[in-house]
């Protein structure tokens, strides 16, 4: 299994460093990719990685209202929403991406999303173009 | 054989949190045979100070022009790597930090620890063949002045403070100099003797009843407009500071009066009640924050020491005197003011009596000859923050870039804000607004500031000057230019990459963190390494 | 400008079916700025298609180009490489460009991925408002700036209509009455005079009724001699 999370730096970042920090356990399927700011993805990452064969795709962002670029993560919700969109168009679940707002010192929102979209993953399926071991 | 392209590994022996915990060297082997890299070192305790030579010898070896860094998280070195990779002569920003000891290491079980180390080091390999040397530049700020927009006690601060740091100060307000409230009477005498000073300063100037209209530039080089009836000027500034004074007294209608009465006649120029209740109060719900309340504790504080006898209360929902305030506030009681705490707002019975559901004494009805509240009206700049070009919250104040930790500066380089100014605060926090602006803008113009990396790039050939960028940056960075075409001042851009995602043309792209490489490590992230 | 909007994916996807090798062609200009047809509309509608592609075992080969102006020949021949081997252009610009790739290469089949419009502005970002019919002959001058043919749901010349109420158009509570906003332009112009004289029926020759209109710049237009001097430069 193939989970990708882009962490905006202001938030899903420290999260995840944190839950580092406290050893939380979770799936080493989850990979991620830092950004800038949650608002720097664009659809085309998010499509691009299920066409590589990735099972899930998450973005951890900044709370509503708290977002350090005052309104990345509003945008990142909208990419999402597009993604979503396409992905139930092509019949792969809209289900499998999914954005998640945390803040910075909130690992076990961190850990938690990242175990929900392997949940998910075991609820809807591979990816059909997923990775054959 | 040139450095061209060629990528150095670094991989610190404490990668996995202690010696031996990761399996160092078969990630080492792993890089050697990895398509563009060149020397595979393994450190130990890059972050040492022996580790840091080792480093920066190899970033001064010629042998490699971009290097990948496998360690802990980037937070805590990721500005010292930085910092080494400049002073070494290598592009800061071609350096990548692989995260293989919070991500990994620490959270999952050994065996799979490994592997997944494995490929996040090949993700950062990916981004790094693919890096570009961003724009990193040192800079000076071209004009050593700064405009202080604002006439009150903080302006006036700033404004000293300012000077003796040997910037120039032009001030600009709609009135016809400083005005310092009644609430601040004491400090009064300091106040005229520095407002004389500065009078007498050739490096400060007032430009009054003046309003700004429009601004050009940015940080260090910023051109504002002012326009005071029939004549308009444009003054040149590095730095501008926005602290427009509250008005005070001219809201509330009726009992209760607005506190500044009260603090108007203990100023001298009325007749003390005989009795007061104070509404500690702030925002349209009832309840307060520490400014309104400390300001409803002094007020009644000032009345109770001009006149012992008298009966002095303060109603307010909770007891908000943080810090410091809070001996203050003892002090209020053994003065014999008498605090209720009031989850509704009192209700007025007739004009002397007040009615109160106190927490602990239950309903109670006081009686005291004059009622003051704290609550206000918010100052609205919101036509000049629509000339700064600075967005504003739902309150109306302009947006702090972080509220915590970054309180003067508002979204747009170069504009500094005391938010304290736009409601009437206790001294104490006028003060440290102002003393923080005055360091940031000392800080702004006078050193030098370490600018790009991680911003935007602009292809005027794809550009459609369609607006999107102009309209959805935060930070109100990117201008058409004089060629029709977007451009994207590296002094103004925080590198957030909203606008990358948004442009129908594709005509903008991020240094260090580009299309092409969040592509590539998601690739190898999924798919694995040489792919 | 031109406005449009993308047609929904499935259409997309069933107009492709039995094509092998489709190159998706954006535009710079109107349909970029409507964030419809840019580049950046480009590598998303390639990427679902791809994804589309590789789900259902298609074998597609999407490729991607945007030129400049679709619309114009040069840019347009600009790209033969890339329509080279390709069985299909779906084109997103805009039925202008569409036609025009078509023209130019006329053993590919060029397929419209966005549906055109009309001829509008931005009100905000993101959404795009009709205000030109491209009636032929301009009356804005009369009508204090506000289009009536097309603002105009029944395009009225002496509006407003019986179903204008508090400002509205009968058709949505949503839509103003365009004469209502007519007469609100006349009078902040202080030009109520022009309602006095009620405009004549409409020669419509010159709008779409007339058949397709070609309009000729003698100034721009090389003469015989100029472009016999030239020599062919196509």
């Amino acid at each position: 299994m193939k989970v990708i999370g882009f962490i905006c730096e202001h938030a899903g970042l420290p999260a995840a460093v944190l839950a580092g920090e406290r050893g939380m356990q979770y799936s080493p399927d989850v990979l991620l990719v830092r950004l800038p700011c949650s608002g720097r993805v664009d659809v085309v990452h998010l499509l691009r990685a299920f066409r590589d064969g990735a099972d899930a795709v998450f973005l951890a962002a900044c709370l509503e209202k708290n977002c350090h670029h005052l309104y990345g993560n509003l945008e990142a919700r909208k990419r999402v929403e597009q993604a979503k969109r396409i992905l139930d168009d092509l019949g792969l679940d809209g289900r499998r991406v999914e954005l998640f707002n945390l803040a910075s010192n909130q690992a076990f929102k961190f850990r938690d999303a990242a175990e929900e979209m392997v949940r998910r993953v075991e609820q809807i399926g591979p990816n059909p173009l997923g990775v054959k071991k | 054989m040139s450095a061209r392209g060629r990528m150095g590994v670094v991989i610190c022996a404490w990668a996995g949190g202690s010696p031996g915990k990761l399996g160092v060297h078969s990630l080492a082997e792993q890089a050697r045979t990895l398509d563009q890299v060149g020397p595979v070192e393994i450190i130990d305790r890059i972050c040492s100070p022996v580790g840091q030579e080792k480093l920066g010898a190899l970033f001064r070896s010629g042998e490699a022009d971009r290097f990948v860094i496998v360690a802990c998280s980037a937070f805590s070195k990721e500005t010292l790597f930085r910092e080494l990779a400049r002073a070494s002569g290598i592009n800061p920003y071609m350096v990548e930090l692989a995260d293989v000891r919070e991500q990994s290491a620490y959270v999952h079980d050994p065996q799979k620890a490994l592997e997944k180390a494995h490929l996040i080091m090949e993700m950062a390999v990916a981004r790094s063949r693919l890096a570009q040397e961003a724009p990193v530049q040192v800079r000076q700020s071209r004009s050593k002045r700064a405009l202080i927009i604002g006439d009150g006690a903080c302006a006036l601060i700033a404004a000293k403070h300012l000077r003796e740091q040997g910037i120039e100060v032009a001030l600009v307000t709609e009135g016809s100099g400083f005005r310092i409230p009644d609430r601040l009477a004491k400090q009064r005498e300091a106040f005229e003797r520095d407002i004389d000073l500065l009078s007498h300063d050739p490096g400060f100037v007032i430009h009054a009843q003046s309003r700004v209209i429009h601004l050009a530039g940015r940080l260090g080089d910023f051109s504002m407009s002012m326009s005071s009836g029939q004549s308009t000027q444009v003054v040149t500034c590095g730095a501008i500071v926005l602290a427009c004074e509250a008005l005070e007294g001219d809201s509330q209608t009726g009992p209760p009066g607005d506190v500044s009465e009260l603090e108007s006649v203990l100023a001298g120029k009325g007749v003390l009640p005989e009795s007061i209740v104070v509404l500690a109060e702030a925002g349209q719900e009832w309840g307060a924050d520490a400014g309104a309340f400390v300001r409803g504790m002094r007020a009644a504080m000032n009345f109770k020491m001009k006149r012992p006898k008298a009966k002095a209360y303060v109603i307010s929902r909770d007891i908000v005197s943080p810090g410091k305030w809070e001996s203050e506030q003892r002090m209020a009681q053994d003065l014999g003011i008498i605090f209720f705490r009031s989850n509704e707002r009192p209700k007025m019975v007739d004009a002397k009596h007040w009615a109160l559901k106190d927490q602990t004494l239950g309903d109670i009805v006081i009686e005291a000859e004059a009622a003051y509240t704290t609550r206000h009206p918010k100052y609205d700049p919101e036509g000049i923050a629509r000339v700064l070009g600075v967005p504003v919250g739902p309150d109306g104040t302009p947006v702090t870039l972080e509220p915590r930790l970054r309180p003067e500066e508002t979204m747009r380089r170069g504009i500094f804000l005391c938010s304290s100014s736009f409601e009437p605060s206790p001294m104490e926090t006028i003060f440290t607004d102002a003393l923080s602006v005055t360091s940031r803008v000392a800080e702004a113009l006078l050193g030098h500031e370490l600018l790009g990396g991680v911003v935007t790039r602009v292809d005027q050939e794809k550009c459609s000057a369609c607006l999107t960028c102009v309209r959805s940056c935060p930070y109100s960075a990117p201008f058409i230019g004089d060629k029709g075409k977007a451009e994207i001042p590296i002094e103004d851009c925080q590198g957030c990459g909203i606008c990358v995602s948004l442009c129908p043309s594709k005509a903008i792209d991020l240094y260090h963190y580009g299309d092409s490489q969040i592509g590539a490590s998601v690739r190898v992230a999924v798919r694995g390494g040489a792919q | 400008m031109i406005i449009g909007a993308q047609k929904p994916l499935k259409e997309i996807c069933s107009m492709l079916e039995g094509h092998q090798n489709i190159l998706v062609a954006g535009c710079r200009s109107c349909v970029a700025i409507c964030l419809a047809g840019g580049e950046k509309e480009v590598g998303v509608l390639a990427e679902s298609l791809r994804l589309h592609s590789d789900l259902h075992g298609k074998g597609w080969r999407i490729d991607e180009v945007t030129v400049e102006r679709q619309c114009e020949k040069e840019w347009v021949r600009g790209v033969s490489e890339k329509v080279g081997d390709k069985d299909a252009v779906l084109s997103i610009a805009c039925g202008v460009g569409a036609q025009t790739i078509q023209a130019l290469y006329p053993q590919v089949r060029v397929m419209p991925g966005l549906n055109t419009s009309n001829m509008g502005a931005p009100e905000e970002q993101g959404v795009f408002q009709e205000k030109c019919g491209g009636c032929g002959d301009c009356v804005l001058h009369l009508t204090g700036g506000i289009c009536p043919i097309v603002r105009c749901a029944k395009s009225l010349l002496n509006g407003p209509c019986g179903g204008s109420q508090n400002g509205k158009c009968e058709i949505s509570p949503d839509v103003p009455c365009a004469w209502d906003e007519i007469y609100q332009s006349l009078k902040r112009l202080g030009r109520l005079d022009m309602l006095d004289e009620p405009l004549p029926p409409k020669n419509w020759l010159p709008s779409r009724s007339g058949g397709p209109r070609k309009i000729v710049n003698d100034q721009a237009l090389f003469t015989i001699e100029e472009k016999a001097l030239r020599g062919k430069r196509e």
